[in-house]
């Protein structure tokens, strides 16, 4: 223990010089090897607790031109783990309750000094227990984390092992289906289509695999932006249509005409839709029914609540809590007997928590289940509030301009989209001055893109924007050679009048109104994912 | 029209031969190599007209293939990455280094095929 390693080093704040040679004398004379050093004023107490090597502070409670209290605070911000000890004459049951409870360690009052030493040691011993209990919590953690990186390492490793002789199955599975090694009679090809259809089961584990190992060590990413859930529930639907009508299951959609917008990352809502219809298709009989729905939640306002509802199996009542647990599976189910590694939920539930929704189950046996999760709405008049402020909307008008970029056939993964959209982004966002304007940037069609931008400018200014975005997108597409084809428009949008009599709150949310109005009246058909996207100035 | 001629730089057997099954199928004509060095002389010798990349090779790494590609030839050929390795490490480098696109194993036919015809499209 310090207190028999070395020699203690005090930091006595005391104007009176007897009393600190008193304390000096008592601790010596209980064999409490020390150095006193005494300061008074805050200057002194001040550079003595930044120069450090201090293993603990007593301190008078009122002093001449400094104080205790003032004292306390000083150290809980620099180094509040060594032991704090109020010494003082002065100090009455309640305050001393006070400093007690604001952070000190203990109070000794002068007329008691024989409890000087006893208390110093016990203090001592317990800022020595704590950092070690401290050091051992940090040196677990690190232990757990350099576990968590080596397992992460090593399911990536496998994984990615995994994948070279998965595809050659693959590959000769469907050299044979495809008829290029001869002819196959219906039987040989029924088997293949078994075949294959596990195939692309140990390919959903495999990546399940990677999700689980990057959620624990935390590289699980969610880039949230404002979407259209309509637009990625019908994509997500669409996707299992052979799936389901090879099991006669009718899939079907359900929301309202007007729905906001949510705020959440794209890829991880189908991800999480992708799993809750998998499912629900796994569970549910043949020539049953997937529905999903979305609408405002009726218990939070400020969420949307979507469902995935099947006329299945059912989920008995023990089980609708543990089925977002870790490596579940149901029991007793005859479908359910290989088809995963039952982390699909948990993987759901991790995702829905950091779009800071939640997800349940509501189920009922032989009758079906009904899965519900939430997600915030997002509004756009928190951006827009940062562009929309007096002095520009005193400059009267406001502009929307549509950026459109074509990019006829481009799959996903070519270098085109992958490239050719982040410098489109980039190319307008520098077109805006600051405070100028924001990206309200739309995203998600397989065939083009528009980016939005609402500009705080006359119809002058906007004008010049716009010809500054073209000659900019001309300029890249002849330097790179890019594939696209690009058309820039704009609208006015007026400002309503009689502004100056209004809270600029109010105006802000109407002028909002309007632009968000707008958006959804020229872009909504066409069947577009609207985003607003702060310009990054 | 002559067929078009595609190098698969690609060290597993089954892949390569999977793969060489599937392209002749589809009409193109297929020349491979199974190591980085290899791959080079191949390129030189063959002059294909698009070139298929694993990442991991033996005697050094895809990445390298691709620069030597890039280096040798006299009309830059489209170069399309397929690996098992993970893309969120190797994806932006892969394009960086100026490849046409990126796969990662297992890929799915159709969609390597469309790459690979909108690849050649491009380069006329």
């Amino acid at each position: 223990m310090n207190l028999m390693k070395s020699r203690l080093r005090i930091l006595h704040l005391e104007d009176n010089k007897y009393d600190s040679d008193l304390v000096q004398a008592i601790l010596s004379a209980e064999a409490i090897d020390c150095d006193v050093v005494r300061v008074e004023t805050r200057s002194d107490f001040l550079a003595a607790v930044e120069q450090g090597g201090f293993d603990i502070f007593l301190t008078d409670y009122t002093l001449p031109s400094f104080d205790g209290v003032s004292a306390l605070a000083i150290v809980q911000e620099k180094c509040p783990e060594v032991p704090f000890i109020f010494v003082t004459g002065t100090l009455g049951e309640e305050i001393a309750i006070e400093t007690l409870k604001s952070g000190a360690t203990d109070y000794v009052l002068k007329e008691r000094l024989s409890r000087l030493a006893p208390t110093l040691r016990r203090a001592l011993r317990e800022a020595e227990e704590r950092s070690e209990r401290k050091r051992i919590s940090a040196e677990l953690e690190q232990a757990r984390q350099r576990e968590l990186q080596m397992r992460d390492e090593f399911l990536s490793h496998v994984s990615h092992e995994l994948r070279s002789p998965l595809f050659a199955i693959y590959q000769f599975t469907t050299i044979l289906l495809d008829g290029l090694a001869g002819e196959l009679n219906p039987e040989q090809l029924e088997y293949l289509k078994i075949a294959l259809k596990n195939v692309n089961q140990l390919q959903t584990m495999i990546e399940d695999l990677l999700e689980i190992s990057r959620i624990q060590v935390g590289k699980l990413s969610v880039e949230p932006k404002p979407i259209s859930l309509t637009n990625i529930i019908d994509e997500t639907l669409s996707s299992f249509h052979e799936i389901a009508a090879a099991k006669g299951i009718t899939l079907s959609a359900d929301f309202p005409s007007e729905l906001p917008s949510a705020y959440g990352d794209p890829q991880r809502i189908r991800q999480i839709l992708t799993n809750l219809v998998e499912n629900g298709i796994k569970f549910t009989p043949e020539n049953g029914m997937i529905k999903v729905g979305v609408q405002v939640s009726n218990e939070e306002p400020n969420f949307l609540c979507v469902s995935v509802s099947d006329n299945g199996c059912g989920i008995s009542s023990d089980d609708t809590e543990m089925i977002f647990g870790r490596l579940y599976q149901a029991k007793n189910t005859v479908e359910a007997s290989r088809k995963g590694l039952g982390i699909g939920l948990y993987i759901c539930k991790d995702l829905v928590s950091r779009h800071g929704g939640r997800i349940w189950v509501e189920s009922q046996i032989r009758q079906g289940s009904t899965f519900f999760f939430t997600l915030p709405i997002f509004s756009p008049r928190s951006l827009l509030a940062s562009l929309l402020t007096t002095e520009n909307l005193l400059k009267g008008l406001v502009g929307l301009i549509a950026v459109e970029i074509f990019t006829p056939e481009k799959h996903p993964l070519t270098r085109t989209n992958e490239t050719v959209l982040p410098e489109v982004r980039t190319i307008v966002e520098r077109s805006i001055l600051p405070f100028q304007g924001l990206l309200v940037h739309e995203t998600d069609t397989k065939w083009g893109e528009t980016l939005l931008v609402v500009t705080c400018a006359d119809q002058r200014g906007v004008e010049i924007i716009v010809q500054r975005i073209q000659e900019q997108l001309a300029h890249y597409k002849d330097s790179c050679n890019a594939d696209f084809d690009s058309a820039v428009s704009f609208t006015m949008i007026d400002i309503p009048s009689g502004i100056n009599n209004k809270p600029l709150e109010q105006v802000v949310r109407d002028v909002a109104n309007i632009i968000e109005d707008m958006i959804k009246a020229k872009y909504s058909q066409k069947g577009v994912i609207k985003c607003l996207r702060e310009k990054s100035s | 029209m002559s067929k078009r001629k595609i190098l698969i730089v690609e060290d597993d057997q089954d892949v390569l031969l999977g793969l060489s099954i599937r392209l002749k199928a589809s009409g193109y004509s297929v020349v491979s190599a199974t190591d980085a060095a290899w791959a080079t002389t191949v390129a030189r010798k063959e002059k294909p007209d698009l070139a298929i990349v694993d990442l991991g090779l033996p005697g050094g790494n895809g990445f390298l293939v691709i620069e030597r590609l890039r280096s040798i030839m006299d009309v830059h050929i489209p170069i399309i990455v397929l690996t098992a390795w993970d893309p969120t490490i190797n994806k932006e480098r892969a394009f960086k280094a100026g490849v046409e696109a990126f796969f990662q194993k297992p890929v799915d036919n159709d969609e390597f095929l469309a790459a690979i015809h909108k690849a050649l499209g491009k380069s006329g």
